[in-house]
């Protein structure tokens, strides 16, 4: 077919023959897409995004080749990223479903970090025409021989939740791969699909670098109604100050989940959606058979055998974590339950969308809080959906860990020329401001090993040979393709039964802390752990009560920035005699026990508590601006009080406030006086207190272990690799002690300043501090705001103190007979 | 000889034995050095891997060793294992530099289980090497700690090395901190690692166990356990 018109019509007969009509975002991005776009498509999930992008791929190709039905082309046309590997599955068969009804004969594969070597080997022996993948299967992609004749048919890269991707590193990591392939193949075209977020423009930028080609952001402007009802304690005054489970609520919910059809409840960590599933069950048998568990721990077979029976309507519950915040549509479920703040407003809504897919139906979400002043949280959320603000997701910026990783893949490969790869990493967005002495010590780091090689040295990685950087090596090109991931994770230990059905992973530390015999819950079973060999946990079923819940890493979410802001016009709202939100009109006798403790502050208040108990000396203070703001300013003052005589402290933080605690007294008048919130020396401040602490050392971890200093092991081979093995903090230590001026321990100050003591964030709020009327209270007892951070056992530390001054003044963490 | 006021001394088996901050034992009646886990050659093994630990990292322990000889009067080294951590590497060209700087002193190796060079390396820098255990004075040195069911028979008390021990302190106002130690049962002691790029166990003493932290690098603090006000 040459003709536009025909191929569009053969397009919107399929749309007929299945009664749908398409939107009009559809069709802009196909007329975009057919004139030489790129581009963004804002859509939500479940929009028909997929449809956008998929159908002018084949028009195009339409278009050109009469004999479509016959001969389909040579090579991968269209490459689709997806952050998620449960995704791919669903893309496939919505794109199959096409080519099966127009009987085009292209051909869809499918590859991720499940897929199996036999697999990858055929798929890259005969070639499909469309490769559904991720960005880490992409970097795997890159470190194969000839890479460059997989891509170099492709017509479109296409980024599907492309906000997943942005802030983080995997952001960075389709940053590099698409100036990789962009460069093989000129007229490539590039898009990207992102829900909203508050800065799309930026993420248009991010995705296409500096080679923009003609390009432009459509959106789909799909409304869709929404009903958000906060659970409520029926009495507040019993109701946790402190807390994260949320269980208390349990029959609360119950009556919902019988109303409603289908209904998904998140929560907000792996181990509290254990303990929700096993509660639900405990209580309520009747729920048994209908009732699941999803989680990003849990084995993929299992996964994917709840993902179809929410399909086949067969479940009438599932708890599960953000691994169901993404991806196609379960059509029967109706109603959302969140456990818990969902800390930010786009993740909110991403969630509620995940109901009440028939056509005008309503999304339904119930909020159910943890503790009391979450409550306050639900109405800031509220607030938030009805004015419409929506998160940035910033990019990160330089990450020398992603570079370093990414140079070797392609010196693994076929070998990299400097001058053409310095061009095209220069040309994205992450490392437009890389300078030249910065990639100097990056291709210093990988061929000679950072320092001057020495006449003893045996230090290689990449070799210069024939005119191209080069790793020869096979052993280091094995443990190079094992690295590749920027996810972090701790070292995952498979949990099998005896008979060697795999159930998923867990976590190294938490199966340390166990011995055979132990009960623990996983998967929503109550398993006893038989042996470990090597890197597999064995169990059993067993009938006894779980008594352990494992935990897994990375459960803490920072409040949004945006958020906070609603949060703090919300707790404004608060001292009003009678306030209009429901949420706030429950807690108001805990708002009323805080006003008669200490205060509650207003909009034009800094609240400061001073409280002394037998662990030492408090400071409580309240900005309301989300924990990650809070951490680098319990730091700052810290250090600040610290400088006025040597102490220690110790410092906890939530998304309302933060405390600081010193074994000594001390006094915040005088503090305050000396110049605690003044924002001369901020720069150089922030920067002791980073020294003096300790919160860089943990941002190490991963900057360690993707630029390839931590060597994950071979799989199954625990014992062959553990020669191999040193602690992200003892490599911390040791490159501060005698090679202080490495960049990778460098980027973990800078990471701290760029996503946790944001100077520009941190200034603002001393600024604000700095115009409000400064209230200092002394409660005898420790207030509603003050208690759940005080009973926070994850602390920060920072000292003055000479290590011997402060080791006289400890006692030893004996083992109780 | 005199040593420095602040360097304490404990008393095992009659033997009177210094803790010295650099993580080892003196004994100055036998002018004889005691350390276990020294993992030379570690360095150049991560290199050799292709994972950029930093050059200067390799000589440290050599130099702390060499401070530790000037500063006492040392005739015979007492390894408790680990001397080496892996096969043979550059690096061994550091420790046959300084082997031949200091040709005159005995070195003994009781065997680790990194200690897996052949014998004629341990031959070629003129080391005594141990399979099993020595027994040193009343006192048996061995690598790995005996089990619970340890039979003395023969010697006053077995020091060993192995684990890399440390205690975690914890102090008012929710401090909390993690020193290498030594640490001494009524048995069995186990001395602290004495390489500068080894990793760290925590330990939790029972309350009859004897903890000696090494502060930093100049000090070692006997932890009392009620309080450390003394």
């Amino acid at each position: 077919m040459s003709n536009r018109q025909d191929v569009y019509s053969l397009f919107l007969n399929w749309f007929d023959s299945k009664n749908w009509t398409p939107f009009e975002f559809q069709k802009k991005v196909w007329d975009l897409y057919l004139k030489g776009y790129n581009g963004l498509l804002n859509a939500p999930t479940g929009s028909g995004k997929t449809y956008a992008l998929w159908l002018p791929v084949l028009m195009e190709y339409i278009l050109k080749s009469p004999n479509y039905k016959k001969k389909k082309p040579h090579g991968i046309q269209l490459l689709w990223i997806t952050p998620l590997k449960a995704l791919s599955k669903d893309i496939n068969k919505a794109m199959q479903e096409v080519c099966h009804d127009l009987e085009i004969p292209w051909q869809i594969s499918v590859r991720t970090g499940d897929t199996t070597q036999a697999v990858r080997q055929k798929q890259m022996k005969n070639l499909h025409q469309v490769l559904i993948t991720t960005p880490e299967s992409v970097h795997v992609m890159l470190t194969q021989k000839g890479y460059g004749e997989l891509f170099k048919n492709l017509k479109c890269i296409v980024v599907d939740e492309w906000h997943e991707l942005l802030g983080s590193k995997r952001g960075v990591q389709v940053e590099l791969a698409l100036s990789r392939i962009r460069a093989l193949v000129p007229g490539l075209k590039v898009w990207g699909i992102s829900a909203t977020i508050g800065n799309l423009k930026e993420a248009l930028d991010v995705l296409l670098g500096e080679n923009k080609g003609k390009h432009k952001i459509v959106k789909a402007e799909i409304e869709k109604r929404l009903f958000i009802q906060s659970v409520l304690p029926d009495e507040v005054e019993k109701f946790p100050w402190s807390g994260h489970l949320g269980i208390r609520l349990l029959h609360k919910v119950y009556p919902i989940l019988k109303a409603s059809k289908t209904t998904l409840i998140f929560t907000n960590t792996r181990s509290q959606s254990e303990i929700w599933y096993q509660k639900l069950l405990e209580f309520y048998p009747e729920f048994a058979g209908e009732i699941a568990l999803h989680h990003g721990s849990i084995s993929k077979e299992l996964r994917s055998w709840v993902e179809s029976a929410l399909h086949r309507e067969k479940l009438k519950v599932v708890v599960c974590t953000s691994s169901l915040d993404l991806g196609v549509d379960f059509r029967p479920v109706d109603t959302v339950v969140q456990i818990g703040s969902p800390k930010g407003v786009a993740r909110f809504l991403q969630r509620a969308g995940r109901s009440g897919h028939q056509p005008d139906a309503i999304s339904k979400i119930y909020f159910v809080p943890t503790h009391s002043l979450e409550l306050v949280e639900a109405a800031a959320l509220k607030e938030a959906i009805s004015q419409k603000v929506f998160e940035e997701r910033q990019p990160i910026l330089k990450p020398y860990d992603v570079l370093i990783q990414y140079l070797i893949t392609l010196a693994v490969s076929d070998g990299f020329d400097e001058g053409e790869t310095y061009k095209q990493v220069v040309s994205t967005f992450a490392y437009q401001t890389l300078r030249k002495d910065e990639w100097n010590w990056i291709m210093q780091f990988i061929t000679s090993g950072g320092s001057a090689l020495k006449n003893y040295d045996e230090y290689s990685k990449a070799v210069y040979f024939d005119g191209l950087f080069r790793v020869i090596d096979r052993r280091k090109i094995l443990f190079h393709k094992l690295g590749i991931g920027t996810i972090d994770a701790e070292i995952a230990m498979n949990i099998k039964f005896m008979s060697g059905k795999n159930l998923g992973t867990i976590e190294e530390s938490f199966i340390a802390s166990m011995k055979p015999g132990d009960v623990f819950s996983f998967a929503g079973r109550s398993l006893e752990l038989v042996m470990i060999r090597e890197s597999t946990a064995y169990v059993k079923r067993t009938k006894q009560k779980p008594y352990k819940v494992p935990s897994w890493m990375g459960g803490r979410m920072p409040l949004s920035s945006r958020l906070s802001e609603m949060l703090r016009q919300k707790m404004n709202e608060a001292y009003d005699l009678f306030p209009k939100d429901i949420e706030i009109k429950t807690i108001k006798p805990l708002l009323d026990l805080q006003q008669y403790r200490s205060k509650v502050p207003t909009s034009n208040e800094f609240l400061i508590e001073m409280v002394e108990t037998e662990e030492g000396y408090h400071a409580f203070f309240y900005p309301f601006e989300g924990r990650l703001v809070h951490e680098g300013m319990a730091a700052l003052f810290s250090h600040r009080i610290s400088q006025m005589m040597p102490r220690s402290f110790s410092f906890a933080m939530n998304d309302y406030g933060f405390e600081i605690l010193s074994d000594t007294e001390f006094s915040i008048e005088e503090a305050i006086k000396k110049g605690l919130f003044s924002l001369e020396n901020l720069v150089a401040d922030i920067y002791k207190s980073l020294n003096s602490g300790e919160l860089a050392k943990r941002r190490f971890r991963p900057i360690a272990r993707i630029s390839g200093l931590i060597f994950t092991g071979y799989p199954g081979k625990w014992k062959t690799s553990r020669h191999l093995q040193a602690s992200a903090q003892l490599l911390f230590d040791v490159f501060s002690k005698y090679e202080p001026e490495n960049l990778l321990l460098k980027q973990a100050y800078e990471e701290m300043l760029q996503f946790q003591l944001e100077e520009a964030r941190l200034r603002r709020a001393l600024d604000r501090i700095n115009k409000q009327k400064i209230i200092i209270k002394y409660p005898a007892k420790p207030t509603p705001f003050a208690f759940p951070i005080m009973v926070d056992i994850f602390r920060e530390k920072l000292t003055s103190e000479q290590l011997e001054v402060r080791i006289r003044k400890m006692q030893m963490d004996y083992e109780r007979d | 000889m005199n040593l420095p006021d602040k360097i304490q001394s404990i008393n095992l088996s009659g033997e009177e034995l210094y803790l010295l901050p650099e993580k080892a034992l003196y004994s100055s009646r036998h002018k004889t050095l005691l350390a276990a886990d020294i993992h030379l050659g570690k360095v150049g093994h991560f290199r050799l891997a292709g994972i950029a630990l930093p050059g200067g990292l390799a000589e440290a322990d050599l130099i702390t060793l060499d401070k530790i000889l000037n500063e006492y009067d040392i005739e015979n080294i007492m390894i408790l294992g680990d001397l080496f951590h892996s096969g043979v590497n550059y690096d061994m060209n550091l420790f046959a530099k300084w082997r031949r700087k200091n040709e005159s002193l005995e070195v003994n190796l009781v065997k680790g289980n990194h200690d897996i060079l052949s014998d004629e390396i341990y031959n070629y820098f003129n080391i005594k090497i141990y399979k099993k255990n020595y027994m040193w004075n009343k006192i048996l040195l061995t690598h790995q700690p005996l089990g619970n069911d340890l039979e003395l028979n023969g010697c006053d008390y077995v020091l060993c090395g192995h684990v890399h021990p440390a205690v975690r302190l914890v102090g008012k106002g929710k401090q909390s901190i993690k020193l290498p130690c030594f640490f001494f049962g009524e048995r069995q002691g186990i001395l602290p690692a004495f390489g500068a790029f080894t990793g760290k166990c925590v330990l939790k003493p029972k309350a009859k166990e004897r903890v000696y932290v090494i502060s930093g690098d100049s000090t070692v603090i006997y932890i009392n356990k009620f309080n450390a006000k003394c």
